[in-house]
């Protein structure tokens, strides 16, 4: 679902790219942190196996 | 081009040169490694370190408490490096130039923190001395460290009984850097500057050409860079061609030397998991294994790139396109190789060039999971997950239940090896099937990334998400990465495909721990003999086959056969 997200938003690059700082650099630094709480997602339904 | 009975006889001293090398070089390595990792004493430079971090380096994590160090760890790590890109123009030593963009800094940080050393861009023309030295060799060193120590706790899960716990990450951080990789790199690094490596902080000079013209020769603190790129199987190159540029790895003796540097931790961790675990001959099997897949890989690349049709390589005696003269065909299809199967990235040839086939012996290497030998760390972990599939293979087979170094291999096991196989593949064919499913990114991708249309083109994407998702780092040169879209997608897909596999390897790591150890009967499967050797390198091969064949025949094999 991540990945599929972040193609939309990627079909949407020219917005990004007109976007201006800081606003793409607090979009990056979500997604650093969106990326590491689906890992620890993962590691919370492994622990129901 | 020496001729082709010539490049063979070369191929085979390399290999042979490598082998005594590895071999030497492996035992050492391998018990000094177990030796640090199960020893108990701290350096008074660790225990000042635990203390500044508020770590009790006496304490065991649980498998949850040693991933969420683990993550962490990396995080904090990727959020550093992100931001100091972002401040490269007022960091000293930025050589005048800015910052790069917001996708390629968050592609990069990543990148590095997850030991993929995947480059956007061209690193001499876009990152100053401080980003370099300070945020990404800091990387080169901790993120192999990170992979040893989750190596390490998962032969821990089978050393343990009963304890639950998995060793305490803080501490094998500490002594995977400082112990390890620091000494070997230090070593290492004037060795390649005797080689000619350059070591320096000059800048660009321009100097005047004897045709009268002005050239830019770049500086920098390569050899440094160099060493823990080869040693970490990070990959990152200080300069844009990486192991091709002359200040990098200038001779044919370099060459042979960064080809050992890669491969040593990979092949030396099953010498330190036969003595960790008690019993070297299994150390030996899982050794004897990626070894076969790395002769094989070497075979079938040379061949290929010698035997390239057409009129060209049949007169330059091998398909010589993209590969530098002063190392000719073999020592860069060995080189080619090595870099493919161990996650490391580095190159000295552009892959891009290489014949179809050839192109398709690379793309397979990385996609058999690297495990041959694999990445730092990564690559031991990878072949003891594919070996608990092949013990319970086997277990199916002769009807009784699978056991691996005494530990059952039940219902939970199982499932955690297979998640595990199959993270990846699923990162690799989503991020591929994506680019070209989505109309607007897929017009992107052919107006400005791919520069050969067909099947090639196909590759080359199909190629970069391989290697993102295994953590390899090596690109098709003829791809332009530098996009809002592979940026982002490829970061992505670096990330989860580090991190979502070592959740379940420190899972099956603590499951193992908790278990007891079960005493070998008459019906265990000996894990030690060159049968099991033949189980591995099936169930390796079949996975692998049985995952990729219909993506290999859209791109590398359609190309080959048209």
């Amino acid at each position: 679902m991540l990945i599929i997200s972040v193609a939309f938003a990627a079909a949407h690059m020219h917005a990004l790219e007109r976007m201006e700082f800081p606003v793409l650099d607090i979009i990056y630094v979500l997604a650093i942190l969106a990326v590491a709480a689906v890992v620890l997602l993962v590691a919370k339904g492994v622990e129901k196996l | 081009m020496a001729p082709i009975g010539t490049e063979w006889l070369l191929f085979a001293g390399q290999i042979a040169t490598l082998i005594v090398l590895l071999g030497v070089g492996h035992v050492f390595l391998g018990d000094y490694m177990a030796r640090v990792y199960t020893g108990t004493k701290h350096l008074k430079v660790e225990r000042g370190f635990y203390r500044v971090i508020g770590a009790n380096g006496e304490s065991e994590q649980s498998w949850g408490a040693y991933l969420r160090s683990v993550l962490a760890f990396s995080v904090i790590g990727v959020l550093i490096v992100y931001l100091f890109q972002r401040i490269q123009t007022w960091l000293p030593w930025a050589l005048g130039l800015p910052q790069p963009s917001e996708p390629l800094s968050f592609n990069t940080a990543v990148s590095f923190v997850t030991n993929t050393n995947w480059q956007s861009y061209s690193p001499d023309t876009t990152l100053g001395y401080s980003v370099q030295l300070v945020a990404l060799a800091v990387q080169n060193f901790v993120s192999a460290a990170v992979g040893i120590a989750v190596a390490i706790a998962l032969i821990r899960g089978f050393m343990y009984r009963r304890t639950g716990t998995i060793g305490n990450f803080w501490v094998d951080l500490t002594r995977g850097v400082l112990r390890i990789l620091l000494p070997i790199s230090v070593i290492a690094a004037v060795i390649l500057i005797a080689g000619g490596v350059i070591q320096n902080f000059a800048g660009f000079q321009h100097v005047t050409t004897i045709a009268g013209s002005t050239a830019t020769v770049p500086g920098g603190p390569v050899a440094s860079q160099e060493a823990i790129k080869e040693l970490g199987t990070n990959g990152g190159g200080f300069f844009n061609v990486n192991s091709a540029h002359p200040f990098e790895n200038p001779n044919a003796w370099t060459n042979l030397f960064e080809i050992f540097l890669l491969l040593l931790i990979p092949f030396a961790l099953p010498r330190t998991f036969g003595k960790m675990v008690g019993d070297r001959r299994q150390g030996v099997a899982i050794v004897a294994t990626m070894a076969i897949f790395w002769l094989i890989s070497n075979l079938l690349l040379a061949w290929a790139e010698l035997s390239a049709s057409g009129t060209a390589p049949q007169l330059a005696g091998g398909a010589m396109e993209g590969k530098d003269d002063r190392f000719g065909v073999v020592a860069s299809t060995i080189f080619g190789s090595s870099t493919t199967l161990t996650s490391t990235g580095a190159v000295n040839s552009m892959h891009d060039s290489y014949t179809a086939l050839g192109g398709a012996v690379t793309l397979s290497d990385m996609m058999l999971g690297e495990v041959a030998p694999g990445g730092v760390g990564a690559g031991m972990y990878g072949i003891l997950m594919l070996a608990i599939i092949a013990v319970f293979v086997a277990g199916l087979m002769v009807g009784r239940t699978p056991e691996y170094l005494g530990k059952k291999i039940g219902p939970r096991e199982m499932k955690l090896a297979s998640l595990y196989i199959l993270t990846t593949p699923a990162l690799v064919l989503l991020g591929t099937g994506l680019s070209f499913a989505i109309p607007a990114v897929r017009a992107d991708l052919e107006k400005t990334s791919i520069w050969n249309p067909g099947p090639h083109g196909f590759s080359e994407v199909l190629y970069a998400f391989t290697s993102a998702a295994n953590n390899n780092g090596s690109a098709f040169a003829g791809i332009t990465a530098n996009t809002v879209w592979l940026n982002t997608a490829l970061g992505v897909v670096m990330f989860l495909g580090r991190f979502v596999p070592i959740v379940f390897v420190l899972a099956l790591a603590g499951s193992l721990a908790q278990q007891d150890k079960v005493p070998a009967t008459a019906g265990t499967l000996p894990t030690h003999r060159p049968q099991f050797v033949g189980l591995m390198i099936g169930t390796t091969l079949l996975v692998t086959a049985l995952t990729y064949f219909p993506v290999l025949a859209l791109g590398p094999l359609a190309e080959g056969l048209k």
